[in-house]
């Protein structure tokens, strides 16, 4: 009963502060620069508490942007080991969905879920701030249900 | 004396913070989600990147002159300044041959 009340009050604070770290798989930036503007004053995604980290090991969220290229495999997942339990990771953009235009080329893996697991995908070419901010809230939702939550998938907007 | 005068001694604070650190420690490991190792999880973090190492030694050898420089000239300054008995030939004398002293020293410490 006590455990049960004190996991609530901390998955009710990890909703309200959910911090990110944000990392460049291998996108073209288009999808990064719409991370940013969903970070900066117009749509201010700070107000709902989320923060952008400058290390891993103090992020919840990794927001992975582009498509997992050969290179960047090994670092992905360093960093992915550096964050800590509970984390999840939100593919952004249609290239860290699935590959994108890019899937298939010599020195593309695929899409993030191909190096991580992910837990939800924001599909979009680039991804629009409204759809990066739908997806972590449908994130965050599934947090209410479970510890671990399937992926969610968000509508483009 | 009060309890405030015995828990503001120094140790006795450093301990009474050990302990509520300690507590707090306890009372939160509870419910913390298990540490899974992971290769490279506890590496510094560089972007996933390996951080080269690099030997790094402080020279201060250009650095000392000009200490010593400034040292000796703000010393030379105040004991001009304060000079006792400040009055006389003999004293005027004093001062120039400290000056002169002063003077060898600055020219063996950059040019010795």
């Amino acid at each position: 009963m006590e455990n049960k009340v004190i996991e609530r009050v901390v998955t009710w604070a990890r909703m309200k502060s959910p911090w990110i770290i944000h990392f460049n798989c291998g996108a073209c930036n288009g999808c990064d620069i719409e991370v940013l503007d969903a970070l900066t004053p117009r749509f201010d995604v700070e107000r709902f508490g989320v923060m952008l980290k400058g290390t891993p090991r103090h992020a919840d969220v990794l927001i992975a942007c582009g498509p997992v290229t050969r290179q960047i495999e090994a670092r992905l997942k360093r960093i992915y080991s550096q964050m800590a339990e509970p984390k999840f990771v939100v593919a952004v953009g249609a290239c860290a969905c699935s590959g994108g235009v890019f899937d298939g080329c010599y020195n593309v893996l695929g899409g993030v879920n191909s190096a991580i697991p992910v837990s939800a995908y924001i599909p979009g070419c680039p991804v629009r701030p409204e759809a990066l901010i739908d997806g972590v809230v449908k994130l965050l939702s599934t947090l209410e249900k479970k510890e671990e939550p399937a992926p969610a998938v968000s509508k483009t907007v | 004396m009060e309890v405030s005068d015995y828990i503001l001694v120094p140790p006795a604070a450093f301990l009474l913070a050990l302990l509520l650190a300690w507590l707090f420690s306890r009372l939160t490991a509870g419910f913390r989600h298990a540490d899974i190792e992971a290769e490279g999880k506890n590496l510094p973090y560089a972007c996933g990147e390996d951080v080269s190492s690099q030997k790094a030694e402080p020279e201060y050898g250009a650095f000392f002159p000009f200490a010593i420089f400034f040292t000796l000239l703000h010393v030379a300054g105040l004991m001009i300044a304060t000079w006792s008995g400040a009055s006389g030939a003999g004293a005027a004398l004093g001062g120039l041959i400290y000056l002169a002293v002063i003077g060898a020293t600055l020219g063996i410490l950059f040019l010795g």
